[in-house]
């Protein structure tokens, strides 16, 4: 190795603040206030004490009247607290997108996208000093970008719902702790409002030790975020607040699974004993239809008994339902009961809302907009072969096919949004897109074309931009995270600190370790001589122009970048 | 078929660098290094790791550390060498290409050798062989023709000759390719090219003039003059082809030039039009049209002209009376047959043409220039009006040579007696019959049918005994009594093209000549282009390209 | 469901080869007609002809600019692949239906057609292939071959050392010197492989077939270990032998296009040098 060893600090948990100015006296205050005045810190650990998790994991940040302070539909890692004034909620449908201010990501400029034909590092992984870490730390945390103010607040507030809410409340913190989109546009009422802003690592924190926080934050779920969750199916968009309170006071959360699901995942695909009958049940085919389950997060399994098995017919993600078609049903004839047609079976993590088949029948159905009831069933009862289960569910499992549906569903690529996805027959094996890859990512590939296979189709190990990325769970900077905008999981190499947590996380192999090095090709090392490990993986080209250079790459026509999350895509790619 | 093999097992916590030039020499036995080759292909192994000395406070050795880490198996379990190194040094390797590399330099060993080739095959003394395209006509190769263009050309070869650019190396080439006009890079100008507005394919013709120095290039009225290759290709073979139809419509279909062409056409003299002929033979001079021969047309079947001798009202000139329908009708006969065309038109020495009708060998047969009907052995000589008196006035001698003649045939001595009174009797006869000599000779030169006050000569001998006006013209003459005009029969008549009655001889004469209802010799038997056209077009089985009549310089000026 | 329509690809066949004749049609159509009456179309077609190959040759250019918007991969292949049929047209047309007789022009020619049929073949071969690798299974990076073929080696090799200990007996350890120590090391047969009959295995199944009536039971699973990984092996030489073969095909079209282009330069520079005189006196 080159005699010239670049020596950098190794990267530490706290070592970048959300805030490095976070004064002591701000602290202070800070912890006069409930519910941390309420806190007992002898319950917190000695690594990870209460004031050390709110002074590097918290900052306070004041915004001015009409200042945006979340967007509907952005993915962001931080709950807020309102220290003091008020913020108002937006209730759905929500601010338009040129209201909110929305822009693109950042690109390269166009010269930089073409100065990667003579200005990529020609030695593998190099990492430039900003990106090792030295110098100024740009962690990323919401707030750094420029900040966007509403035009026009009174008219908005004609126009649109709004909640007000005031010192003392959380939010934030669902989209935060469930790695889901921001329900709503929330933003500052009054001038210099102070906002406690916690990222998810800190929040995470404080509700492993604080039982009180934790039943806290269950309370204002509740309360705040309910209505707002309900009114994001079609179903509830027509109660009126009266009635969707009362819908939301019956209504039951379900959390199925493992928060840390893809542990499990690994054991379980390891041991080669991973089979639909094993998962937990969240309702079961032929039992009486109780109620109406809405999926919120992560995903469930829609099986129907087939001869001695279990037949996955399709996997229900974020804004599906199960069980509506019977309670309507029966709803409609009472003489004639159906029970459950499927199976309803939890993969992974499942976050669900269970409505009472009582209140559907009394408060949403009578109400409910004619086209979004759904058919009603033809079948007799006993008969439940009659109902062709693979031309059910818009046959889609009928053309993918059970091995390909299987595959799917046993390898959990449902969660992907941009799964790499191949079809051997047409490939090649030419690599440009592998190529293409590294022309435009200073060099280096950010995938292995390789993978698991079925029915002639690959999954590749690239990045498939999880709904449910479980490669966030546990990274201890925030390095890896959602992009502003188009919600795509990406690592900030400045913050990762090699500590493999994502790469040992991902069930997929998409993240993949690698040494730094600097720009002679020598290797990174630390003051121990060990080499700077930096997680990778795939960023979607969100940086290019014209999306993922791979799927564009392709001269045959077998790669592409797909949402698994639904089938219809997938059904059409396979049969063209 | 089986089922698929399941993928074999490797290490997937690295990624594959399809996009790297080098690979570690290890790579191909399967234990590539962590490091690395260089860009530039350099192995970089190094010690697994660089040992790390530990020393406790007031220790004065301390103790060499192994940092290998623990992605690539955590420290050895030798642990470094006592002087500090480390004890698991990697093999150094030869980087090996990559097969993509490898194809690259392929590529770039191709093109080499390809420059390299071309260098070579034009740059030594078969550079000529080798780029020409085709090989040029038969009297454009060989060395008798380089030896021309040597003496005559100063060219360096034979392409020289012709090719500027042959004269020069290949810079030379190059740089004649970038002075062309219209250039390589007018991009405006390649429609005229294609089209040949523009003539691109242009030989020096000066070049050629050297040789071809008796050359016009074609009508005194033609206002733009073209260089010989414009219509004449080389290298098309050994037979250069025939001028493309394509070349003659790029003028004769051009409004514009034509317009221009009958322009310039006025002030020139009619006569430098007209071809000359070789020497002898007689042509058929039709008047020039007003406006010259500038006619719009496209192909010989689409728009060409009619012939000149077609011109409506266009009358032979010649004074000699024939009457083509009366020698092809019943009463004349030929050894008791009716006449054919061939009993008179033959075909002269070359085959093409008809020979010309001469009085001895067609009209002999038949008009034997007699006089007397009691003695048609008698007969007057033809051509020569002095000749004719001189015989008529030697009647008496004419008459005694007869008898003696006769008399030798039967074997018996001439007596001078007996002459004499043969010619006083036949003498007295002709006298009464024609009265005096002087009128027997006007009766011979100026009567056409001297016989037709004797009632008693058959119908079918009477021409037998025709006057000299019974075919010429005869003018009376004060002081030689008599001139016949002499006849003209031209040999040519269609004098822009050639024709050629060989090729034609499965046709009938009289299916292109229609000389049956001729009963003047005013009438010009020629066929129209639109009879000449009924086969003459594409798919009416003959060629219909302009040169197939309009050949050579047939066309020149003087 | 509304879902974005998704063009098939015997849509898209149907809708190129459509073109295509159109377009050859417009070839034929626009060349009868023009021909009788320019008599240089040589130069129009030539310029057409070349400006095609350049745009051809572009493809090379485009898949070494991935990062540039410049369209996708695949519809540049299309592209590519029916203007090249139509270059084979436009060749005829320039050519005149004829075959040059000069050297230099008969090698041009000759190098245009064997880029047209290189890539006729690399287009179909590209077609047929990966249906082959992917009904053989046993996928595989092939940069990664060496590795695996090494430690299949390596696995067999133990397997036969460890049996002259665990069956007392060399009868295995013999064979794999004999009959497989070679087929673990070397790539294989790559001609067998690539038309697919008569593998190398059908023989070494037949050997060990011979071997194992005369094995005792603990060795015949030892010999059932061999091979299965004999299997492997084969499968593996198999990837590599059809992977190296779309690799190697363009080893004959990239580099006769460069040629090709070098002659077609010269030919430009001919056809102007040499038949630039004096046009007009």
């Amino acid at each position: 190795m080159d005699a010239t060893i670049l020596k950098v600090e190794r990267p530490g948990r706290w070592d970048s603040p959300l805030d490095p100015e976070f004064s002591d006296a701000d602290l202070d205050r800070l912890l006069q206030l409930a519910p941390f005045s309420e806190m007992n810190p002898e319950s917190f650990s000695r690594k990870q004490p209460l004031r050390a998790i709110l002074q590097n994991d918290s900052r306070i940040r004041r915004f001015k009247r009409g200042e945006l302070i979340v967007r509907a539909g952005d993915y962001g890692s931080s709950a807020f607290m309102i220290v003091s004034g008020t913020v108002r909620v937006v209730l759905p449908p929500g601010l338009p997108d040129r209201v909110l201010g929305r822009r693109d990501s950042a690109k390269k400029s166009i010269f930089r996208v073409i100065a990667q034909l003579w200005g990529n590092h020609r030695n593998p992984e190099v990492r430039t000093p900003e990106e090792l870490g030295m110098g100024n730390r740009n962690l990323v945390g919401e707030g750094t970008e420029a900040r966007v103010f509403l035009q026009d607040v009174p008219r908005l507030l004609d126009q649109n719902k709004t909640v007000t809410i005031g010192s003392g409340e959380f939010f934030g913190e669902i989209a935060a702790l469930s790695r889901m989109p921001r329900t709503a546009t929330i933003f500052c009422d009054t001038d210099g409002t102070e906002l406690l802003e916690i990222r998810w690592q800190g929040l995470r924190d404080l509700l492993k030790f604080d039982p009180a926080l934790r039943a806290h934050i269950d309370v204002l779920y509740r309360k705040n975020t309910l209505s707002n969750a309900l009114r994001s199916f079609p179903l509830f968009q027509h109660l009126s607040e009266d009635q969707l309170s009362r819908v939301a006071a019956q209504t039951q959360f379900g959390t199925f699974g493992d928060y840390d699901w893809s542990g499990d995942y690994k054991k379980l695909a390891q041991s080669g004993t991973n089979s639909p009958e094993k998962e937990t049940l969240i309702a079961q085919e032929g039992d009486y239809p109780d109620g109406v389950v809405f999926v919120r997060s992560g995903f469930a399994r829609l099986t129907k008994r087939f001869a001695s098995g279990q037949r996955t017919l399709n996997y229900l993600g974020a804004g599906r339902s199960f069980g509506l078609k019977e309670i309507a049903h029966n709803w409609r004839n009472p003489e004639n009961p159906r029970p459950f047609q499927f199976s309803l079976r939890v993969i992974g993590y499942t976050h669900t809302l269970f409505v009472p088949t009582q209140v559907m029948e009394e408060i949403v159905l009578p109400g409910a907009p004619k086209h979004l009831l759904p058919e009603p069933l033809t079948a007799p009862v006993d008969d439940s072969d009659a109902v062709d289960p693979l031309k059910d569910q818009g046959g889609f499992a009928e053309r993918i096919g059970p091995e390909l549906m299987e595959f799917l569903t046993g390898r959990r690529f449902f969660n992907g949004t941009a799964t790499m996805v191949i079809n051997l027959e047409r490939c090649t094996r030419c690599d440009d897109c592998v190529r293409a890859c590294a022309s435009t990512h200073d060099n280096n590939p950010r995938f292995l074309r390789h993978g698991p296979v079925s029915a002639g189709i690959q999954v590749a190990q690239a990045c498939m931009h999880c709904v449910d990325p479980v490669c966030m769970i546990g990274c201890p900077t925030g390095a890896i995270h959602r992009d502003a905008a188009g919600g795509s999981v990406v690592i900030n190499q400045a913050t990762c600190i090699g500590c493999t947590s994502c790469a040992n996380n991902c069930p997929y192999e998409a993240i993949r370790m690698v040494e730094a090095r600097d720009t002679g090709g020598a290797f990174v090392v630390d003051a121990e001589l060990k080499p700077i490990l930096k997680a990778t993986k795939c960023d979607l080209c969100l940086d290019q122009y014209g999306g993922p250079a791979c799927e564009r790459a392709c001269p045959h026509d077998a790669l592409t970048r797909m949402n698994l999350t639904r089938l219809d895509h997938l059904a059409e790619w396979l049969h063209r | 078929m089986a089922a698929p093999l399941p993928s074999p097992e490797f290490d997937r916590t690295r990624y594959e660098r399809p996009n790297d030039a080098w690979v570690c020499g290890q790579a191909c036995d399967g234990k590539p290094c962590r490091a690395g080759p260089t860009p530039g292909g350099a192995c970089r192994a190094a010690p697994e790791c660089q040992p790390i000395l530990d020393k406790g406070p007031g220790e004065e050795k301390g103790r060499w550390r192994c940092t290998r880490p623990k992605e690539h198996g955590g420290p050895c379990p030798d642990g470094p060498a006592p002087d500090g190194c480390c004890g698991c040094p990697v093999v150094r390797c030869a980087p090996q290409r990559s097969l993509r590399n490898i194809r690259g330099r392929f590529t770039l060993a191709v093109v080499t050798l390809t420059i390299a080739f071309l260098l070579l095959a034009i740059g030594g003394s078969w550079r000529w062989r080798f780029i020409t395209p085709r090989s040029v006509s038969q009297p454009h190769q060989g060395e008798a023709f380089a030896r021309l263009a040597r003496d005559r050309l100063a060219a360096v070869n034979d392409c020289g000759a012709c090719h500027e650019a042959a004269n020069t190396g290949i810079s030379g080439w190059t740089q004649t390719a970038l002075d062309a006009n219209p250039g390589m890079l007018s991009a405006h100008q390649f429609q005229q090219v294609a089209a040949g507005v523009i003539p691109m394919t242009t030989m020096d013709s000066e070049s050629c003039a050297v040789c071809h120095d008796r050359h016009e290039l074609h009508q005194p009225n033609v206002v733009q003059a073209h260089s010989c290759s414009v219509c004449h290709t080389e290298h098309r073979g050994s037979k250069m082809p025939a001028p493309a139809d394509l070349q003659c419509a790029q003028c004769h279909a051009d409004s514009a030039v034509m317009k221009a062409s009958s322009k310039r056409g006025r002030d020139i003299p009619s006569e430098q039009f007209d071809p000359p002929l070789p020497a002898g033979l007689v042509a058929f001079h039709t008047p020039r049209p007003p406006g010259g021969r500038t006619n719009l047309f496209t192909g010989f079947w689409q728009g060409h002209p009619d012939f000149g001798v077609r011109t409506p009202g266009l009358k032979d000139p010649d004074t000699l009376r024939f009457n083509h329908a009366l020698h092809l009708g019943d009463t004349v006969r030929l050894d008791g047959k009716s006449l054919t065309c061939a009993a008179c038109h033959v075909p002269d020495s070359t085959g093409a043409y008809m020979a010309r009708i001469r009085y001895n060998q067609q009209c002999a047969r038949c008009h034997d220039l007699q006089f007397d009907p009691v003695h048609p052995e008698l007969k007057l000589p033809h051509g020569d009006v002095a000749a004719v008196r001189a015989k008529l006035r030697g009647l008496p001698v004419l008459y005694t040579e007869l008898r003696a003649t006769e008399l030798a045939a039967a074997g018996r001595p001439p007596r001078r007696d007996e002459l004499d009174t043969f010619a006083q009797q036949n003498l007295a006869r002709m006298r009464q019959t024609f009265g005096s000599g002087e009128s027997l000779e006007k009766l011979v030169l100026f009567t056409a049918d001297p016989r037709q006050r004797q009632p008693g000569i058959s119908a079918e001998r009477r021409a037998h005994y025709a006057g000299c006006a019974y075919c010429h013209e005869v003018i009376l003459d004060r002081e030689r009594l008599a001139t016949i005009t002499h006849p003209v029969i031209p040999d040519r008549w269609l004098l822009k093209g050639r024709f050629d009655h060989r090729k034609h001889s499965q046709q009938n004469c009289e299916s292109c000549h229609a000389v049956r209802a001729s009963q003047t010799s005013a009438d010009i038997n020629l066929p129209s282009q639109v009879s000449c056209a009924v086969c003459h077009r594409p798919g009416g089985g003959a060629p219909a390209g302009c040169s197939t009549c309009h050949t050579d310089h047939l066309l020149r000026g003087n | 469901m509304v879902a974005p329509l998704m063009q098939t690809f015997v849509q898209r066949r149907v809708i190129g080869i459509f073109l295509l004749i159109a377009a050859i049609l417009a070839v034929a159509w626009g060349h009868a007609r023009l021909a009788p009456v320019m008599r240089h179309i040589a130069y129009l077609t030539g310029w057409i002809l070349l400006a095609v190959c350049l745009f051809l040759t572009a493809y090379n250019a485009r898949k070494k600019l991935p990062f540039l918007p410049l369209g996708n991969s695949r519809t540049w292949l299309q592209i590519h692949a029916y203007v090249g049929y139509l270059s084979v047209a436009l060749f005829f047309a320039h050519t005149g239906w004829r075959w040059p007789e000069g050297w230099f022009e008969g090698i041009l020619a000759a190098l245009y057609l064997a880029v047209a049929a290189s890539g006729v073949f690399g287009l179909l071969w590209s077609r047929v292939v990966p249906r082959r690798l992917t009904a053989q299974g046993g996928e595989v990076l092939y940069e990664r071959i060496p590795t695996v073929r090494r430690q299949l080696a390596e696995r067999a090799e133990a397997l036969a050392l460890n049996s002259v200990e665990s069956t007392q007996s060399v009868a295995i350890a013999d064979f794999y010197n004999h009959d497989l120590a070679a087929f673990f090391v070397g790539p294989g047969d790559l001609w067998r492989h690539l038309i697919d009959v008569e593998r190398p295995t059908d023989r070494l199944q037949n050997r060990m077939d011979d071997l194992n009536r005369f094995l005792t039971p603990d060795q015949r699973v030892v010999l059932a270990q061999i091979a299965e990984l004999v299997r492997q092996k084969d499968g593996l030489d198999y990837q590599h032998a059809l992977q190296l073969s779309l690799r190697l095909w363009l080893f004959v079209h990239i580099p006769l296009t460069y040629s090709l282009l070098i002659f077609t330069a010269l030919h430009v520079v001919l056809v102007f040098g040499f038949s630039a005189g004096v046009g007009f006196h």
